[in-house]
Parts: structure tokens; sequence; C-alpha cells
């Protein structure tokens, strides 16, 4: 078996592994508009007003009066086409909602985790490499504290200390200043397209307002990276191999970096797929706290306004694209790490 | 560089220390020997002599909470410790190391070939084109066979003794003057061990090359090394010619400890020094008396255990060949530990088994006591027919407790929330439900003490004990509801040789006392050799020859056999004679 | 028992305490600062100097002196008062959920290794599958779904922890099943139960005591959370997270003490349980370190 087959076919395997996962998400997603209060036939109905003989036609049309199983059936034939419902609240069709406003999740979470990342790995590594001095102590209880800190929390304190008292940053209102014009849509991600029509002051003021709300998504995170990071060069450090390394006679950059980091780093590889699932859910307070025009603020404001079909959306989305970045650092891992490779 | 005639490598009253959690602990302690060049010097301890903590620190790979107190260390001519960067210097160029437990001392995500090269382009001489070629050549010279398409391997897709030639080619990479092995064949197969250590011996030979030998076991140094240093609590008890060491040493401490090293034509009890040697010549047996011309105790007929038997119909087969990658096919496939093997056990037998690893010696004591299911055969056991009996409800069995294990992890194979006294008595209460307290109390002491462990320490947990200590529970434990059967899975192979002596002369004793019968399972031969009158020597899941000890060794009628009684680094027939 | 063999365990846990809180004090404080907070909590009604929900419309927006330790609201309600009582109801809340998704957890994930095979596989996916939603969405939902109380948000913070102890006591029990001592233990004639009460569960704890300490602080985070977006408990009861949203829409006009201290008391309170988790955990990578 070659090299490149041995990765072909892990890559196969773990695509083919994530449909029993993506099942298990629709079965879920299905019982939760289930469960959710209400008639399910108002939601997809034409609007908040519709009549009894609207809903019993809406009813019959959705086939909600036939048993579980098909309805389940049908369920997946829509999801599969896109078809997620309509929401009372926008009167569009809740994958446009989504279309819409992904771009600005994304952009935020991205950055976020971006920052989280330059900041937790570095110091993951200082407070390793000085493990049991007071730096090291220090590092961990400042990340302690970020984790303990909620998103509001800490969301409600930085828009005090950096727009109230210090001014710092502009209002936390929207992606860039209400008064500048957007550029052309391209991407969707603000900063790329300001970059694409070379708008420089449109690109200052939207990274001036996605500072706040992705230092808040990322403080959340930087405490288990970092502990994962310190661990794993902790480890590493102290392994076989590097006094192999070592003792060879091999220099301070392949010692420390191509053998060390590179395999420190695999478990925060890991690590990163597993943390995803928090910034999601932190996303929601955090674009409530910032007014971020997102998916999260949009299924927050459907799900208080009862307006269910957008959160089970929502829901699937936020699963699917769990799904996506776990799938990826599984196959990311492999290229790295042999091992994981065999059956 | 070397005049003629100066030592290659001079150390003077070395000392070094580590941080710990009580206090600084002194691990070398004025430590003073020289090599010359060519030379290969074995130094030889037990555990915790501090031999592996004082070849670190000569070149500086001492653990960050390590310390070099005070000395000099000399590397031709030059002074290693002191200014840093001249001991970083030095590795891999002219003092270059292997390791114990090779695979873990290999990166586990980059090639073999690229880890030669990354060793070979340290020296710095060698162009990276040059480098693949040069790396074929080391891993050639140490008979890796096949090596090109073993270049481009990981690894874990090695075996042990491979893994430990890539590091042996990795040190040589860069020609250096003086090789320091750490154990480097403890936890590696007798023959592999063989094999790995004639490598070596020859590269050092032909190369020129000093060697500094680290080991445990005598026998090694004793066939690979022109002189020997002695270590004990960090300090060196004595350094000289291996044979004025071996033979005529002055010192207490060597003389046990060769002693104690088990060989051809030492009978147990010389394994201990003179003074203790008498508690243990018992020649009559007391206690149960042996069961005369009964019926066999034991008696396995056409064994058998297969692992992960899988029928894959057909039209999957093809499929799943594809994404497993290995040949998945109609019938079963699986591994086959143990293939169609049969012995007999006369009450008060001692028998042993014995075999390399994946010989499948310990499912084989797996299934006999009843802790593994077997595929297929006959298991017959004092009449009854207990491989009919599963193993997963045999712990209910009135049988269970007269088939016990001795299990080879001291300290694993203790509950770490158990105290001493809680894991002796475990058994007993789940065999002796009604009894009362006080006589449940008796019962451990007395056990506690056939096993030779001190009953002031039943209160402490595993982890407060040494390592002959926990061996000693075990073996309390196993005793403490009076088993007729005992399997004993390499009781001894994780002590040190001096424990080991003592260990082994207390189930001596018992076996002769209490009349019991035991399978010694073990990769020692010589070990087997001291304590059985019987055995059979198993290959990849076969029986390869079963016999008197005395016929096994003197008259091996397999190769295989013969194979392994070669491998034993034994000493030097000179050293039998000497009774000290 | 034996008299002559009681252990030398307490003195040797006694010390071993001692050089890990040297080694560590912030977890020290930690310590302490939760057996404080509970008291406090739990004595909340009777040392709550005034009426938590008693509106005082003369004394509206007061900042932090004299009578009013943390000052008033915009309806004149002493906020002190209120922190502690929001406190007493945060902890009930957080420890009877974590309690429910401990003992589900534990029972669940520590019998699907036991048994191995087909349900330990099927248990492992249904994890799985619940791991791939952001578990706070999937209390938001649950609240949205049961109703606006306490129970549901207890039960929705349960639900939410449950698949970390499923997967931990999972982990840990099949760790332990291949470890030598457990065949020894069956070798010494213990039933399959036998092992799991006697060996794995006493050598699982240390672990899932870790995750149960962090599981408060994240179930405190929670409630508060769910709280602050409008779900589950609505104002006026006293309870931290709706405190913070109030006090959130004062703070741009200046009125920092209404969203400043309930946020510092929720944010001590989470951090204790967490600093008290690390420091456990190291405690436990000492012994097991061997």
């Amino acid at each position: 078996m070659t090299r490149n087959s041995e990765i072909w076919r892990f890559i196969l395997r773990r695509l083919l592994g994530t449909l029993p996962l993506l099942f298990g998400v629709g079965v879920f997603t299905f019982v939760l508009v289930r469960v959710l209060p209400g008639d399910p036939a108002a939601y997809y109905a034409t609007g908040p007003m519709a009549t009894h003989e609207e809903i019993a036609q809406v009813r019959t049309t959705l086939g909600l009066d036939r048993p579980l199983p098909e309805q389940l059936a049908r369920y997946f034939k829509d999801i599969s086409v896109g078809d997620l419902g309509r929401s009372l609240v926008t009167g569009q069709r809740v994958s446009s909602d989504l279309r819409e406003r992904f771009p600005a999740s994304f952009e935020l979470t991205f950055v976020a985790m971006l920052l989280a990342l330059t900041l937790s790995i570095p110091l993951g590594i200082a407070a390793a490499v000085r493990a049991g001095s007071w730096i090291d102590h220090l590092i961990r209880f400042v990340g302690t504290l970020g984790v303990s800190m909620p998103a509001f929390v800490a969301g409600v304190v930085f828009i005090f200390i950096f727009y109230f008292t210090l001014g710092l940053t502009p209002e936390p209102i929207d992606r860039i200043d209400p008064f500048m014009i957007k550029p052309p849509a391209v991407t969707g991600l603000l900063l790329i397209d300001c970059l694409l029509a070379g708008d420089i002051p449109a690109f200052l003021s939207s990274l001036a307002r996605l500072f706040l709300p992705a230092l808040t998504m990322a403080i959340i995170v930087i405490a288990p990276l970092m502990r994962m990071t310190r661990a794993s060069m902790i480890a590493v450090l102290s392994s076989d191999f590097i006094r192999t390394a070592r003792a060879a006679g091999m220099g301070w950059w392949k010692v420390y970096v191509s053998y060390g980091l590179r395999n420190a780093l695999l478990p925060v590889l890991t690590t990163i797929g597993l943390v995803v699932s928090s910034q999601l859910g932190a996303n929601v307070v955090v674009e409530k706290v910032f007014a971020w025009p997102g998916v999260g603020s949009y299924a927050l404001n459907s799900l208080l306004a009862s307006d269910y079909a957008p959160v089970q959306g929502y829901v699937l989305l936020m699963a699917c694209v769990y799904v996506v970045i776990n799938t990826a650092v599984d196959i990311l891992y492999a290229l790295v790490d042999p091992r994981v490779r065999i059956n | 560089m070397t005049e003629q005639g100066s030592p290659l490598l001079e150390v003077r009253d070395l000392a070094v220390s580590f941080e710990a959690d009580g206090g600084r602990v002194r691990a070398v302690d004025g430590v003073s020997l020289s090599i010359m060049p060519g030379e290969t010097l074995g130094i030889v301890g037990e555990s915790g002599s501090g031999k592996s903590v004082m070849a670190y620190s000569l070149v500086g790979l001492l653990a960050s909470n390590g310390r070099v107190d005070r000395g000099h260390v000399r590397f031709e001519g030059q002074e290693l410790l002191g200014k840093r960067g001249i001991a970083a210097a030095v590795r891999g160029r002219g003092i270059a190391f292997i390791f114990q437990n090779p695979r873990a001392a290999l990166n586990p995500i980059r090639s073999v070939g690229d880890q030669v090269r990354d060793a070979i382009e340290t020296a710095g001489r060698v162009k990276r084109r040059d480098s693949a070629r040069r790396a074929l050549e080391l891993l050639e010279q140490v008979r890796i066979e096949r090596a090109k398409e073993r270049c481009g391997a990981f690894p874990h897709e090695l075996s042990g003794g491979m893994c430990q030639r890539v590091l042996i080619a990795m040190a040589l990479a860069a020609e250096p003057r003086l090789l320091i092995a750490d154990e480097p064949t403890t936890g590696l197969d007798v023959t592999t061990q063989k094999v790995i250590m004639d490598t070596l011996y020859e590269l050092g030979a032909r190369e020129g090359l000093a060697t500094l030998l680290i080991t445990h076991d005598i026998g090694l140094a004793a066939r690979y090394c022109r002189r020997i240093a002695v270590m004990c609590a960090g300090k060196v008890v004595e350094t000289g010619a291996t044979s004025d060491v071996l033979e005529r040493s002055q010192k207490t401490y060597t003389q046990r400890l060769v002693a104690a090293t088990p060989r051809v034509g030492r009978s147990l009890t010389d394994l201990l020094p003179p003074a203790e040697r008498a508690a243990f010549d018992v020649k009559t047996p007391n206690g149960r008396p042996p069961l005369a011309n009964a019926a066999p105790l034991l008696d396995v007929q056409a064994i058998s255990k297969t692992f992960g038997i899988r029928r894959t119909a057909k039209p999957f087969a093809r499929l799943s060949r594809w994404f497993g990658g290995r040949d998945v096919g109609e019938t079963a496939i699986g591994h086959h530990a143990v293939r169609n093997v049969s012995l007999s056990l006369a009450p008060g037998a001692r028998f042993g088994i014995v075999g390399e690893s994946g010989s499948g010696k310990t499912t084989m004591s797996r299934m006999i006591a009843r802790l593994l299911d077997q595929t297929e055969g006959r298991i017959t056991f004092d009449g009854c027919d207990i491989g009919a009996m599963p193993s997963s409800s045999f712990a209910a069995t009135p049988l269970r407790r007269r088939i016990q294990v001795v299990f080879q992890d001291p300290l694993g194979s203790l509950n770490p929330r158990f105290t001493a006294y809680e894991a002796i008595l475990n058994p007993l209460r789940r065999s002796e439900r009604r009894l009362p307290a006080d006589v449940q109390e008796e019962r451990v002491v007395q056990a506690a003490r056939q096993a030779g462990f001190d009953s002031g320490l039943l209160g402490r947990f595993p982890h407060q004990l040494s390592g002959g200590q926990q061996a000693r529970i075990g073996i309390a434990r196993a005793l403490v509801v009076k088993p007729d059967l005992l399997i004993l899975d390499e009781p001894t192979s994780a002590l040190d040789v001096s424990v080991q002596a003592v260990v082994l002369n207390q189930l001596s004793l018992l076996q002769r006392q209490l009349g019991l019968s035991y399978i010694l399972v073990s990769h020692d031969l010589n070990v087997i050799r001291l304590m059985c009158d019987r055995v059979m020597v198993m290959r990849s899941g076969r029986m390869v020859e079963c016999n008197d000890v005395e016929t096994i060794f003197s008259a091996p009628s397999d190769s295989y056999t013969r194979e392994l009684i070669a491998a034993i680094p034994d000493l030097p027939a000179s050293i039998m004679e000497k009774t000290q | 028992m034996h008299r002559h063999f009681v252990s030398t365990n307490i003195s040797e846990r006694a010390n071993q305490a001692r050089r890990v809180l040297a080694r560590n004090p912030v977890s020290a404080v930690a310590l302490l600062f939760i057996p404080a907070l509970t008291a406090l909590a739990v004595l909340a009604p009777w040392i709550a100097p005034f009426d938590p929900d008693a509106t005082d419309l003369d004394h509206v927006l007061q900042g932090p002196a004299g009578l009013h330790w943390f000052g008033t609201d915009q309806v004149g309600r002493d906020v002190f008062s209120r922190v502690l009582v929001a406190a007493r109801l945060d902890l009930a809340i957080a420890v009877s959920a974590v309690l429910l998704s401990f003992v589900i957890g534990t029972v669940i994930g520590g019998a699907a290794a036991f048994y191995g095979g087909l349900p330990d596989r099927l248990i492992g996916r249904l994890t799985d599958v619940l791991m791939t939603f952001p578990l706070f969405v999937v209390a938001m939902a649950m609240v949205a779904a049961l109703g606006n109380s306490i129970q549901s948000i207890v039960l929705a913070s349960a639900v939410v922890n449950l698949p970390f102890f499923v997967r931990l006591a999972r982990s840990e029990i099949s760790v332990l099943r291949s470890q030598q001592f457990v065949e020894a233990a069956r070798a010494g004639g213990n039933s399959e139960w036998q092992i799991l009460f006697d060996f794995m569960i006493p050598n699982a704890l240390p672990t899932l005591t870790v995750q149960v300490s962090t599981g408060l602080g994240w179930a405190v985070l929670n409630a508060a959370s769910l709280s602050f977006i409008g779900l589950g408990i609505r104002p006026p009861t006293a309870e931290w997270g709706i405190m913070v949203a109030e006090g959130a829409a004062n703070i741009l006009s200046g009125f920092w003490w209404l969203a400043i201290f309930p946020a510092t008391a929720l944010t001590l309170t989470v951090l204790s349980f967490n600093l008290l988790g690390d420091g456990l955990r190291d405690v436990i990578d000492v012994r097991t370190r061997r």
C-alpha cells in the first residue's frame, strides 16, 4: 500500500463516517421542532394571521397529518434540497436568510479563532518552557479567568472599558460605520470585500468594529487551547525522541521546532475542533450584545418571537459546520500523523 | 586530539543531583572512570545506581531538574563541563548515544529514513543529495533488510529490534569516537538482543569505536565488555578487567551481584549470599504431603486460541478489502495466538513455559487460569472439565480459588486504592465468605509471612512500597486462598537481580512446604532452569518441544531451542566454579 | 476492619495537599472562596440587609454608598441584597443540574464501557451526535420548549452537561478495564459487578470529580447566559444574568454598578470552580505520573 493510497483511503473512510452523524443530526433537529410549543403548521403557513382553513390546508400540504416516519423521510428530502421552510418574522425563505447572514458570523468566528490561536499558542509554549514558574501560573490564571467570564459579561465589560471609558472603539452596532457605504459584496466577508475594492477607510472601520466582538469570543477559548498547548509541549519536551534528537547533536530549530513543535501541535489541532462547539454557542450571546447581524442573532430573535423554522435551520447549519470543521481537523491530523491512518 | 595512550574519555569525581519532592537527591556521588580509544567499558548496576544519570550528565542531556554539582569530564583532552555549548558541540559528532525503548526514542511522525538523514546532515559534511545515499548505506550497515523500502517506513511500522538498529545508524551517522549505549536491549527478545549486540560489537571493532555499555545484565556485560565498572547508590564500587571483577572481586556488593545472576551450574540457594541461605535450605517438606501416583492435576488437550475471527460475505469482501486495506476474505481470519498445544501436569509439578514475545505463552497461561476462553480444546483440572466453564462465570465457582495467578507487573497488578492488607484479603473474602474477622486477619498475616512480606507494612499503599515488596503482595494474595495450582507470569522480570534471587527462593520454599504445583511462564531460560523440572518451548503459538529441563539444555532437539539457548548471554564457564 | 492496619493514608494525603496548595496559592484561595460563597448563598434570605424585591422609588439609581453597598437599581432595589439572593438561586440550579448529569452520565458511560460491544458503540455515537450541536443552543431550544421556569433551566443544564460525563466515564472505565489489577481481581474471584464497584469506580472518581468542579462552573454560566438572553428565569426574579442584562442597558448612561457587581460575583464564582478543578487536576496528574 503506497503512502498516497493510504491517505486517500483514510479520507474516504472518514467522510463516510460522517454520514451516520449527519443522519443523527437530521433526526435530532426534526424532533426539535416537533417538541417546541405550538403547531408546526402555523410556522409554515403564509403568516401569523392565517385562518383555520389555511392552516389545515398547509398541514395537509406539508404532510403533517401523515405518520411520523413518513414525515421524517419528507423532512430529509426537504433539507437535502435546501428547503428549510419560511420565517414568520422576515417572510423570506430560511435558507436565503441564513445565506445572507452567514458571512457576518463566519467572519466574526474566523477572526476570533485566529486571534485566539495567535494568543494561546505562544502563551502555551511560554508557559511550558517556564513550567512551574510564576509566569506559568500567571498565564494559566489569566486563561482560566477568560474562560470563567461568561461571553455576555466579557462583552459588556469590554464595551464599558474600550468604548465608554477609553473611547478606543466605535459604537457596538453593526459591522461598519452606518454612515459609510459598504463595498460591493463579493464574498460577503466585509474585510476581504473592502480590500478587494481598495477601500481602506471602510476596511479600517469594519476592523475596528470587528475587534471587540472577536476578542470577546476569543477569550472563551484561549484557556482550553493554551492549556492543551502547554500540556502537550511539556510532554513532548520530556519525551524520548527529543532526547535522541539532542543526543544526535541536531540544532535548536530542528529539535524544538521540527521535531518538538510539530508533534506538540497535534493535540492542539484536535482541541480546535472541540472548542468550535463552544465558540458557536457563545456566538449567539456575542451577536446579541454587539448587535451583530449574523445567524446567531437571527436565530435568537426568531426563538424569542416563537418563529421556529429559522431556529431549526440554524441548528442544522451549526451542526453541519461543526461536522465539517471536525472532519477537516481529522483529515489534517492524519496528513501529519501516520499512526492514525491505520484501521 | 588524543595522544597515544591517553584516555578518550576521562571522568573525575562527578556528582549529579536532582530536585525532587522531598529536596535534592544525590543520584551520582563522586564517580571516576576512564575509557581508552576503541575499548568497550561496561557499567553494571541495579536500579537506582545512577548509571544512566551519569551517562546523560556527560553530554548535558540531564532533565531540567538535574544539576551537575561538581566534577570534571574530559573528552579527547577537552573539558566538557563548565562552559555552555561545548557539550552540545560534542553530541552526535564525538559522542553518540543509543537508548532504551527504541520505538519511543524515534520521532513518530517522521519516516525512519528522514531521521537518519537528519542525523547525517547534523554532522554538516554531507550535502542534501548525498545524505539520502549515505542514509541507505548506514541502514544496510546495521543489517536492516530491504533497506530501500524501509527508508520510508514510520517507527510504529517496525519491530523493536529494527527501531534500535535505526537508532544505531543515527548514532553512527556523524562518525563518533565514543558510543554510549544505555540499556540498548532491555525489553527486546533474547534472540534480537544477540543480533543487536553482535552488530554493535562488530561495528565497534571495525570503526575503532569506543563503547560505554550501561546495563543491569551482568551476563551481557561479561560477554561484550573488556572492562567493567560496578555502580551502587551513585558510587563506583570497583573497576577492572571483566574477569577480575566477576571472578576475583573483593567487594561484597559485587560478589552479591554476581552470585545473584542466575546461570548454568548454579542452584537456587547459590543465588543468595551465604548468610541468607540457611532459611531456604529446607530439605524435608512439611505441610501437605504430595499426592503420590494420582491422576494428573492439570490436563490440557489440543488447545487453540484465535483472536478477531470475522466472517465477511463475498459481496462485501472486496469492498472491505479496499477500505481496510487488508485481505478480508470469506472465511475466518484472525490472529492465531495459540495453536494446538497440549500439556499435562502431575500434582506437585514445577512446569515452565518459555518463549519470546508473540509466542503465545501469556495467552496459554490466561486460558489455563480461566481468565480467557479457548477457541478449541479441553482443559481438565483435578477431574473437572474447566474448559467448558466460560471465563466470565468462573469467578463464582468454588474451583476459582484452587487456581491462582501471580502477575507480571508488580505495581500494575495491584489496585491503587487498596492497602496491602486489603489487597491480600480480597480473594479470601470472595472465596470464604463467612470467615470471622480475626480469622481473616490471621490468614492474611500468614500469607504475608509466607511470601516474605513484612506485616508491619500491611497498612501501606502500593505506591509507597518498593518493587520487591509489591511483588510479594501479589504472591501473598495468590497464596491466601490456599490454591493447588499457581500460575506465575514472569513474576520477577521487573525486579532487580538481587531481589529476584530472594523472591525465587521464597517461591521455591513455598512450593516444597505447601506441596503446590506451579506453571512458571518466562522468557528467561536461566530462571526456568532453576525453578522448573519440565519446560515447554513455544514459538508463534505452537509448541516447539516439551521435555525435562536438563534434557532441553543439554540436548535440545529443535533448532529454535538451540538458537534460544545460544542467545543467552552467559557468564564465562570459569566463573561457574567459583563459590564465593 | 483491622485496627493494626489502619492506613497511613490520612497523614500522607494531608502532606500532599499541603504541598500542592503551597505550589498553587491561587487554588488555595479558590478553595476558601467556595465554602464562603456557599455559606452566604444558603443564609442569603436571612442576612440580606434589604428585601431584594422591595422597590423604593425615592432612592433610584444611587451609587454604592452608606447603607446600599452595591447601590440601587432603576426601581430602587438594593443591588447587594439582590446579588446575594441571586447567588442562592444560581448555585441551587448549578448543583441540581450537575448532580443530575453526574449521576446519570456516569452510570450510562460507565455501564456502556463496562459491557462493551454494541451498546458501548451506540452510546458513543449518540454522545457524538449530541455534541455536534453547540450545547448552549441546545439549552436555548430546550428552555424554549419546556417553558420559562427554574425546572426547565435545571433540566436543560443537566442535558448539556451530560455528554461530558458520559464521555469521561466511558473513557476512564474502558482504560481501567484493560489494567492488570482488574484481571487480578477476576482471578481473585470477584464478580463483574464487584469489580466495577470496588476496583473501577474508586479509581475513576478523581477524574470525575474534576469534571464535577468545572461542570458546576459551566452550569452557573449556562443559567446566567440563558437568563441574559431572555429565556428561563424572567424578571423581577433576582438572578445574575438578568441583573447584568438590565444593567447593560444602563451602563452606557454611566450607571455601572447595576451590571458590574453581579458580573463580578458571577465571574468570581465560575472562576473559583474552574480553579478548584485545575488544582484537583494537578494533584491527580502528580499521583498518576509515577
